[in-house]
């Protein structure tokens, strides 16, 4: 990849938008990237899939080791604005998946589009994200009911 | 944000496909020395994009060669008119290569002017380790099986051509061809030369002598 210079509108942003893409369920984000206009778009890199090495440490910290292989699908589009502005959009998913890489992409590329930015965030990115905070709020208050609480046995040693 | 990218070149349009039939033609011009081999048009039809802005900061025939050559192992040195920033995040995006600033070792790939320190420089292998000699890759002005005013004339044999071929080359200086012809006294060391022009290529692989020019 090409690393340029990140600058307006922010690195950070970018980075909340495409995690949000990323982890958004497939038949939402397939509603949302249906009604995008096709012909403004030029793919730089073909959907293709690959592998890369997920790398972690025990307990977050301690040494690096390779937990193993991951297939991860990607995507490069091209939009061209109605004003002729370009921008690049880029797509990242677990999986193999070739056609959620690419609505990444597109919308990537339209989120930093000036003239689209503001609408998607509120209409795309928003909904999003309530949906997935949605999702791991329910799967967190699951796997709350067989958590064990250790706190009397803390409180003993630390006396 | 991400400006380079926005105003990147396109590649292959279709990565494996184009890559493949471009190097069975790589491939062929270098089993048959000196012949000319145009391009699948399929092959390079994403390399004439229409929109003038995303058209590959290199020819189509130079631009096929490298995106099928180069990988991200592959040390390579940028010359020439293609020595810019614009042709390596180009390089880089598609294939994952780096230029490299050393020219030992490398393969070499250039368009326009021939440096004479540059072919100097370029790695020959050892008696041990042929393969390690370089690959040059230029880009010509014109390349024809037949004589062409202002193009250096030359007559080839060896493997791959059954008694002798002429191919004519513009574009290139006499002091090159005198530098590839004192390189045949040095075989198996050598450099493998692959000449592109337009959407052709032909290949003067190291065991190829140079008989004549003029």
């Amino acid at each position: 990849m090409t690393n340029t210079a990140e600058d307006t509108p922010g690195r950070s942003a970018r980075q909340h938008w495409l995690a949000v893409l990323a982890h958004a369920p497939r038949e939402l984000l397939e509603r949302h990237a249906a009604a995008l206009p096709d012909q403004a778009f030029a793919r730089l890199r073909a959907p293709e899939i690959g592998l890369t090495m997920v790398r972690a440490r025990i307990g977050n910290h301690g040494d690096r080791f390779n937990v193993g292989d991951a297939t991860v699908t990607r995507c490069v589009v091209r939009h061209r604005g109605d004003d002729g502005r370009l921008a690049a959009g880029v797509g990242y998913v677990l999986g193999r998946d070739e056609a959620r890489a690419e609505w990444i992409a597109r919308l990537d590329a339209l989120l930093q589009q000036p003239g689209h930015h503001d609408v998607l965030m509120r209409d795309v990115i928003a909904p999003l994200e309530q949906e997935t905070a949605k999702r791991r709020a329910a799967e967190a208050a699951l796997t709350a009911g067989s958590r064990v609480s250790f706190d009397t046995l803390a409180s003993e040693i630390s006396a | 944000m991400s400006s380079a990218l926005a105003r990147m070149g396109a590649g292959f349009a279709d990565p494996v496909h184009g890559a493949q039939q471009t190097f069975r033609t790589l491939l062929g011009a270098m089993a048959e020395p000196g012949r000319l081999h145009a391009l699948h048009d399929a092959a390079i039809a994403g390399l004439r994009p229409p929109d003038d802005d995303m058209r590959p900061p290199a020819n189509v025939a130079l631009a096929a060669t490298l995106l099928t050559l180069l990988d991200a192992d592959t040390p390579l040195h940028l010359a020439g008119a293609l020595g810019n920033d614009e042709a390596r995040a180009w390089l880089r995006f598609h294939t994952g290569a780096r230029d490299v600033a050393a020219v030992a070792g490398m393969t070499v790939a250039l368009a326009g002017d021939v440096d004479a320190a540059l072919l100097e420089a370029l790695d020959l292998g050892t008696d041990d380790a042929p393969q390690a000699g370089a690959t040059l890759i230029v880009e010509v002005d014109a390349l024809s099986d037949r004589p062409l005013p202002g193009a250096v004339a030359l007559k080839l044999r060896g493997a791959g051509i059954e008694t002798s071929r002429d191919i004519a080359v513009a574009g290139l200086p006499a002091s090159f061809w005198q530098w590839r012809i004192a390189l045949q006294a040095e075989l198996p060391r050598g450099v493998d030369l692959v000449l592109v022009c337009g959407a052709q290529l032909a290949a003067i692989p190291r065991s190829t002598r140079i008989h004549s020019e003029g």
